[in-house]
């Protein structure tokens, strides 16, 4: 047992480091219960949708998409009001919102103490100190199991009054992290959805005329690529290390001294990630799973092509071969709706804009996410006390 | 008798006459009235013959019939005649102005229909139309007579409304004025299934169309209309408002007009609540911005119970104030954008309209959503739904509701797609048939709806071979407008409360 010596300004040391003198460091186990998932087996689960949702730890930490359902009778439910923590697998996730069973991999907090706010409980299991101890008794190399840091885990106790503010302060934080994750998505569909419509409708407002590739405005072309391009094999990577991006099929993955071009391309991916387009307008080394572009003339704009391919993707599909591989007759028969070089850019503009507001939504996210992180780390070691009254932070601002 | 196809030809050469002097949306405003009046005329002249024969002689008839103007459907003062209008060799604008104006005088019902319209008008002193073409305009129109025995109510009505329709196509539609597709509203009609003796009520009439093919609808299914149904419209534009009025007058139908923002100001009310109908139908315009929260929260006749839209689309506000219509076996048939039976969901978190989407499916007052085809409308290409409302479904409908997608039955055409007949029956019969048609109808139940949060889209439950890929730009956009209001707002929240724990928030004051 520490002595828990006094700290000036009110606040004293504990197990879990300083906190105000008006709280208290309690273990989680005496106010909580973690309920285990059931586990039915994966031959009871269907992507049918038939029966209930069955969460899984990839649910929990948003590694996977698709939904899982299962028909099977030995569950374990939860409501979207349930606080649902991992404590096998990726360890430690807490997450509130999804219903359905929940797999062995997943617990239910169920708070047994009435002096504890749920909402405060969603957000102290978040903290350092929680998450600290989770880590501290995870055993297991490939897959991790945590479970023994229940009977550890402490956390501080206050006022439910005071729980209560500092949840409230939080989920306001949360919920603009929500709302901008939404933007993003929103407008990353917008920007598919208007691709497509530029690429169809054109800027001006004109007619539409029904080509091979689909419809496009009357003054525009069918072209094909080796009209306007060289079609290149990239080379194997240099092995010297420098400033210079080597471009693989998908994506950067080295970097080396001298680039192999210097003038704005398309690196297209040849093997591994077939058909995958990047665009660089900087000097590059493009690998030798790609091919890149060799300009013959300067009627097209790189990036006009680059953004209609990147919603027309080539693949390797058809190759013969185990590794679907993109021949280079079917990059130089690739062919697009050509507009001129005005119109071009006009559209590369509107696309452009698009592009901006969503690099400033992300930013803007990723800032949320560092004030909620620091909040709560302040909120909880109550260096920040929220004073007033919760009802008068819930005021409807104009 | 005038034959429908004649009538049009006829009514778009006379409209041709005039084109090109006068902006594209306005001339319609111009040559619907005298149409209108050269009927009221021609049947004037049909009725002083008939009551000449029963008083002996025509002189006596029109004394009689100045006296008592209740024996003729529309009095004509004799100065206003068409045959005196054909006369006029100089300063025509004004003397038909001037006619036009003594009608309006003597039938009180046509005050604020076809007196709004000055045909001497000018715009920096240079005449609209000048007398010259308004001669000629006349001259058209005097070529075939439309009284009684010469133009069918039905047959006349319908090449006005043809005329309606042409001049839709051609970007004739000013803001605010969404003429609805023919086949869209027979296909809203046929769904209704109207029944004699019912009230009908549009909260966005326009001119009238979809209350007129109620009517129609009805005649074509019974032998006899012993009690024909009750229309009742509101129209905000008053140019089209009197539009609804001459289309109700031309088509031999009674119907109740009334003028004004329905969301703001409904105008059929029982004492201080709102009247209800046997069936509503609508075309309103579709994601109307400018109506935010203060708005509906002050809402006194009971409308928005189940939720508030948001500023971006009053699509919901629109739904609700049909419903809010409705009897208690009322039944409302909608025109908006596929948007309204989808935005919102699948998203995480909240969102308002995707709330009140989820009251009415989970009260099970939603019957079916009809996906339309593309490039239909005059005002955009998107397709299109209809939501079918039912206070009362029959019991074998409970808890269900029918998805269907009806996108590729269409004929292509220019400007625009239409519907042919024969479709529009199908679509009609499948809805009353109630099954499951491959590629084309389903039917879920409410539990199915939620499972996929709450989105009705009928191309998510009806694939028929054709992938949609690409959303509607524009159902984005409303979509994205919707997230940067309630952004904005929980940036504002936030500030506050930064500000309070710390003194320093992250908004520039304004």
């Amino acid at each position: 047992m520490k002595t828990k010596a006094v700290i000036e300004n009110g606040f004293k040391e504990t197990e879990i480091g300083l906190i105000p003198e008006d709280w208290e460091v309690v273990n989680v186990d005496k106010y909580i219960q973690f309920e285990r998932g059931t586990e039915p087996g994966s031959e009871n689960y269907n992507k049918d949708k038939k029966g209930v949702r069955f969460l899984r730890v990839v649910d929990i930490s948003g590694s996977r998409d698709d939904k899982t359902y299962t028909t099977s009778k030995k569950l374990k439910l939860c409501k979207k009001k349930d606080i649902l923590i991992t404590f096998d697998g990726s360890p430690g996730i807490v997450k509130q919102g999804l219903e359905g069973a929940y797999s062995s991999g997943i617990r239910k907090v169920v708070i047994i103490n009435k002096d504890l706010f749920s909402d405060y409980v969603y957000y102290v299991l978040q903290t350092i100190y929680v998450q600290r101890t989770i880590e501290k008794y995870t055993t297991g190399v490939t897959i991790k199991h945590s479970s023994k840091a229940i009977l550890h885990i402490k956390i501080p106790f206050f006022s439910i009054q005071e729980q209560q503010k500092i949840a409230f302060v939080l989920s306001k934080i949360q919920q603009a992290i929500e709302q901008q994750d939404r933007i993003i998505e929103t407008t990353r569909e917008l920007k598919k959805s208007l691709m497509n419509k530029l690429f169809t409708e054109g800027l001006h407002g004109e007619e539409q005329k029904e080509t091979d590739i689909g419809l496009m405005p009357k003054s525009w072309d069918v072209r094909k690529i080796n009209e306007f391009a060289k079609i290149k094999y990239g080379k194997q990577k240099p092995k010297i290390i420098g400033q210079i991006p080597v471009v693989g099929s998908s994506r950067i993955y080295a970097w080396c001294e001298k680039p192999l071009i210097n003038f704005p391309t398309l690196i297209v991916g040849r093997k591994g990630n077939a058909g995958a387009v990047h665009l660089f307008l900087e000097p590059c080394w493009p690998s030798d799973t790609t091919f890149y572009l060799e300009w013959k003339s300067e009627m097209v704009t790189p990036k006009f092509l680059y953004y209609y391919m990147s919603i027309n993707q080539l693949s390797g599909e058809h190759a013969k071969t185990t590794i679907p591989s993109l021949q280079r007759q079917d990059l130089e028969n690739y062919r697009f709706p050509f507009p001129n070089i005005s119109e071009q850019l006009d559209i590369i503009k509107a696309i452009d804009k698009i592009d901006k507001k969503l690099s400033q939504a992300e930013s803007k996210k990723q800032t949320f996410q560092a004030l909620f992180r620091t909040m709560l780390n302040q909120l909880m070691t109550g260096k920040i006390r929220v004073k007033i009254r919760v009802r008068d932070l819930d005021v409807e601002v104009n | 008798m005038l034959d429908i196809k004649t009538l049009e030809t006829w009514l778009w050469n006379a409209a041709c006459s005039i084109r090109g002097a006068v902006d594209a949306p306005k001339f319609k405003d111009y040559i619907l009235p005298l149409i209108f009046v050269k009927r009221l005329s021609d049947v004037f002249e049909d009725e002083i013959k008939r009551l000449s024969e029963e008083f002996g002689d025509g002189e006596t008839a029109i004394e009689i019939v100045s006296k008592d103007h209740n024996l003729v459907r529309f009095f004509i003062p004799k100065q206003a005649a068409w045959q005196q209008i054909r006369k006029q060799t100089t300063k025509i604008g004004e003397k038909l102005t001037d006619a036009i104006r003594a009608i309006a005088k003597e039938n009180p019902k046509l005050q604020g229909v076809i007196d709004i319209v000055d045909f001497n008008a000018t715009v920096s002193g240079q005449r609209i139309i000048d007398d010259g073409k308004l001669s000629s305009l006349i001259e058209i129109i005097s070529r075939n007579r439309l009284g009684l025995k010469d133009a069918e109510p039905d047959i006349l009505g319908r090449a006005y409304e043809y005329l309606l329709r042409k001049f839709a196509e051609g970007q004739g539609q000013s803001a605010g004025e969404f003429y609805t597709p023919k086949e869209v509203g027979w296909i809203m009609a046929y769904i209704l299934d109207p029944e004699q003796g019912q009230e009908v009520y549009d909260p966005a009439c326009g001119s009238g169309g979809l209350l007129v093919k109620s009517q129609l609808a009805l005649k074509e299914k019974e032998k006899k209309i012993l009690k024909p149904l009750r229309l009742y419209g509101q129209e905000q534009n008053y140019v089209t408002y009197a539009m609804a009025k001459m289309n109700m007058i031309i088509h031999d139908m009674e119907g109740d007009i009334a003028i004004g923002d329905t969301l703001r100001n409904p105008k059929f009310l029982e004492g201080s609540i709102l009247k209800t109908f046997d069936l509503v139908v609508a075309n309103p315009m579709w994601n109307q911005d400018g109506y935010n929260s203060e708005f509906y929260e002050s809402d006194t006749f009971n409308r928005f119970n189940n939720g508030y839209p948001p500023t971006s689309s009053a699509d919901w506000g629109w739904i609700q104030l049909m419903f809010a219509s409705l009897n208690k076996n009322g039944k409302a048939a909608i025109v908006l954008d596929t948007g309204s039976v989808a935005r919102g969901s699948g998203n995480k978190g909240s969102n308002r309209e995707k709330e009140i989407r989820k009251a009415f499916v989970d009260s099970d007052w939603i019957e079916a959503v009809l996906l339309l085809p593309e490039n239909l409308f005059y005002n955009t290409t998107a397709p299109g739904i209809i939501l079918i409302l039912n206070k009362n479904k029959p019991k074998e409908r409970k808890d269900r509701i029918m998805l269907m997608n009806t996108s590729l039955e269409f004929e292509k055409g220019r400007p625009k797609n239409f519907i042919p007949d024969d479709k529009i029956e199908k679509i009609a019969k499948a809805f009353h048939d109630w099954k499951n048609i491959d590629k084309f109808t389903r039917i879920i139940t409410n539990q199915e709806a939620e499972k996929n949060d709450y989105n009705l889209s009928p191309s998510r439950y009806v694939g028929n071979g054709k992938e949609e890929e690409y959303r509607d730009v524009d159902e984005i956009l409303v979509e994205l407008a919707e997230l940067e209001e309630e952004r904005k707002k929980t940036d504002r929240e936030l500030n506050e409360i930064m500000k309070n724990i710390t003194q320093r928030g992250f908004l520039k004051e304004e």
